[in-house]
């Protein structure tokens, strides 16, 4: 269980998120959304650790993750940022066995369970045709692919994906939000950062509702998704309706 | 797998061919343009059949090739310090001068040659070198070098900064001490003509352990070309490289402006060439920077003797005469 207390966090002396108590349940799918500038993204990135927080600790089945190596926490604990930079040149292939990094000895290169590892990520993402192609000269969507590939490759137990359909069209945002539940059944914990909503409540367990750096809600879809969080959260007016197909709560806007 | 085997060739090829321009520069820096007129036939007789009392061997074996290594080592450490600092701040233009390393070496050899306080008690060599070694520290920590999430550009600010105080320090002693100008200004412009063997015998042992360091930066090296943010939730700490890399530049860096003053461009230069030739992986970038760095100031040294002979004219200018079209270019290039 991930578990993050009393979390404070800032750029440059500008308070973010202050305070922030947070649970995110083990094996489940927990969707983080909010709207835009709220925090999002500074919050997965305290989490994976790129950011020290001011105050206040992310602690991970009641570890505290900022005492732990590099190394082990990225065994533990994947992200796929918002906006990756991809290098130029850079192939599918070598790009996704980045992602075997932290199993790696120093010296050492990559072992033929690694290979084996960059190889099943890649066809869990379709992109073996694509395998030696540089990641440059592919589309936005197929470079996200590529990226969410890296991030299969790693293999943690927790991932965090901060906006992970971006770029993807329909298909692929299903398939993508397919493949998360079925990474989901093998026993990872996720945490996804979305903005369509109603895709948040059809695939995820638990849903983190943020506005302007504070925790308004955080609970399973159908007891937290109403027209009054959308009004509070998104000035929007919607009216909720339970979704036929998967009967989840799904919205409207008026 | 056949894919893969071509592009092993392939570099095996490039890296060949590179090595022989490196070493045929090498061989003929041996015996070109000498007063003496040396042969190549002298270089192998050295080899084949040392003789002390043959005069042209020995011009060659006490001036000639002690020079010429040290030319090479030199080179191969800046661009090999060249390719680290580009990795690092991810930017092209970076280059080892940005950590006022040079100014730095300069200002405490100028201060020691005016006899500055204690400056007076030690040998200039060693003055020369704890001021790279201060250049590129006060750049270092003041970029916020030690900070999490440092801004790269911070680093070259602080660059820019502490470089213009240093040379402005260098030119307040140059004018106390105007006799010292002449030899100086020599130096300020990277010169090869008062290297010996014992110069070879300070390089040598100084590089390795700097190339060692800068082999294993090489992975997080890779790893930092996908983002810090990547590369730390890829388990780098990046701090903890952000600091070895540094290290690695200076200990490069500082050693070779002590002996030859500063060599400009060639930490620009190499590194790019290496790029075009085997695009992003360190493990190669590395010694191939170093090749081409090595290679590039053989011949810059060549050039440098035979441009207006039996005068010299400092190798350092040469490189920048190569360097600054070259640099134009980049510039360019990064604009369309
Ligand atoms: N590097 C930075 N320096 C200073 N302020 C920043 C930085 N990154 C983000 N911020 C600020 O922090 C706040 C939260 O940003 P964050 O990126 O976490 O938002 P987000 O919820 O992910 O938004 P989006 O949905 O647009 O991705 C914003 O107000 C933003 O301007
Ligand atoms: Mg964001």
């Amino acid at each position: 269980m991930l578990t993050i207390e009393n979390l404070t966090i800032g750029y440059a002396g500008v308070v973010i998120l202050d305070g922030l108590n947070i649970t995110i349940p083990q094996g489940k799918i927990t969707a983080l959304i909010g709207p835009n500038g709220c925090g999002k993204s500074t919050l997965l990135k305290t989490i994976s650790g790129s950011l020290k927080p001011t105050k206040g600790k992310v602690s991970l089945a009641g570890q505290d993750l900022s005492k732990l190596s590099h190394k082990t926490k990225a065994q533990l604990l994947s992200i796929l940022p918002q906006s990756p930079i991809t290098p130029e040149g850079i192939s599918v292939r070598q790009l996704v066995s980045c992602g075997r990094n932290p199993y790696l000895s120093h010296w050492g290169g990559l072992s033929q369970q690694d290979r084996d590892e960059v190889q099943a990520a890649l066809i869990e993402t379709g992109l073996c045709d694509l395998a030696d192609r540089a990641v440059d000269s592919l589309s936005g969507g197929q470079r996200q692919r590529v990226w969410i590939a890296m991030v299969l490759a790693q293999d943690t137990d927790y991932i965090l994906l901060d906006e992970p359909t971006t770029y993807l069209d329909l298909t692929y945002q299903v398939e993508l939000m397919e493949m998360m539940q079925k990474m989901n059944r093998r026993g990872k914990t996720l945490v996804v950062v979305l903005h369509d909503l109603n895709q948040a409540c059809r695939y995820c367990d638990h849903l983190i509702v943020m506005k302007k750096g504070a925790i308004i809600a955080q609970d399973e879809p159908h007891k937290v998704f109403n027209s009054q969080l959308l009004k509070e959260v998104f000035s929007l007016n919607a009216t909720i309706m339970m979704d036929p197909i998967a009967n989840k709560p799904m919205c409207i806007p008026l | 797998m056949n894919m893969y085997l071509n592009t092993r060739q392939i570099n095996g090829f490039k890296a060949l061919s590179l090595c022989s321009v490196g070493l045929i520069g090498f061989i003929i820096s041996l015996y070109g343009q000498s007063d003496f007129l040396l042969q190549a036939g002298d270089v192998w007789r050295l080899i084949s059949a040392p003789d002390n009392n043959d005069i042209n061997q020995q011009i060659i074996f006490l001036l000639r090739l002690p020079r010429s290594l040290v030319a090479c080592l030199i080179g191969v450490n800046l661009g090999i310090a060249g390719a680290l600092m580009q990795g690092l701040t991810r930017n092209p233009l970076a280059s080892p001068t940005l950590f006022a390393i040079n100014s730095g070496a300069a200002c405490l050899m100028a201060l020691n040659s005016i006899g500055f306080g204690v400056l007076t008690h030690i040998p200039s060599e060693v003055a020369t070198f704890a001021g790279a070694l201060i250049g590129g520290l006060l750049v270092f920590l003041l970029g916020g070098g030690l900070q999490q999430n440092a801004n790269p550009l911070r680093l070259v600010l602080a660059g820019i900064a502490i470089n213009g105080l240093l040379t402005s320090l260098t030119r307040a002693a140059l004018i106390i001490a105007d006799d010292m100008a002449y030899s100086m200004l020599h130096w300020l412009s990277g010169s090869l003509s008062e290297v010996d063997w014992q110069s070879w015998s300070q390089l040598w042992p100084v590089s390795l352990l700097a190339f060692v360091l800068a082999l294993s930066t090489c992975r997080g090296l890779n790893l930092t070309a996908l983002g810090e943010q990547t590369a730390s939730s890829l388990g780098i700490n990046v701090t903890f490289l952000r600091g070895r890399v540094c290290l690695t530049v200076l200990l490069f860096t500082s050693i070779s402006v002590t002996l030859a003053g500063p060599i400009v461009f060639v930490g620009l230069i190499a590194p790019h060439l290496a790029r075009a030739l085997f695009r992003h992986n360190y493990f190669l970038l590395v010694p191939a920077s170093g090749l081409i760095g090595g290679a590039l100031v053989c011949w810059a040294d060549l050039l440098s003797r035979s441009i207006v002979p039996p005068a010299e004219t400092p190798v350092g200018i040469v490189t920048a005469l190569i360097g600054t079209p070259f640099f134009i270019y980049l510039v360019l290039r990064g604009k369309s």
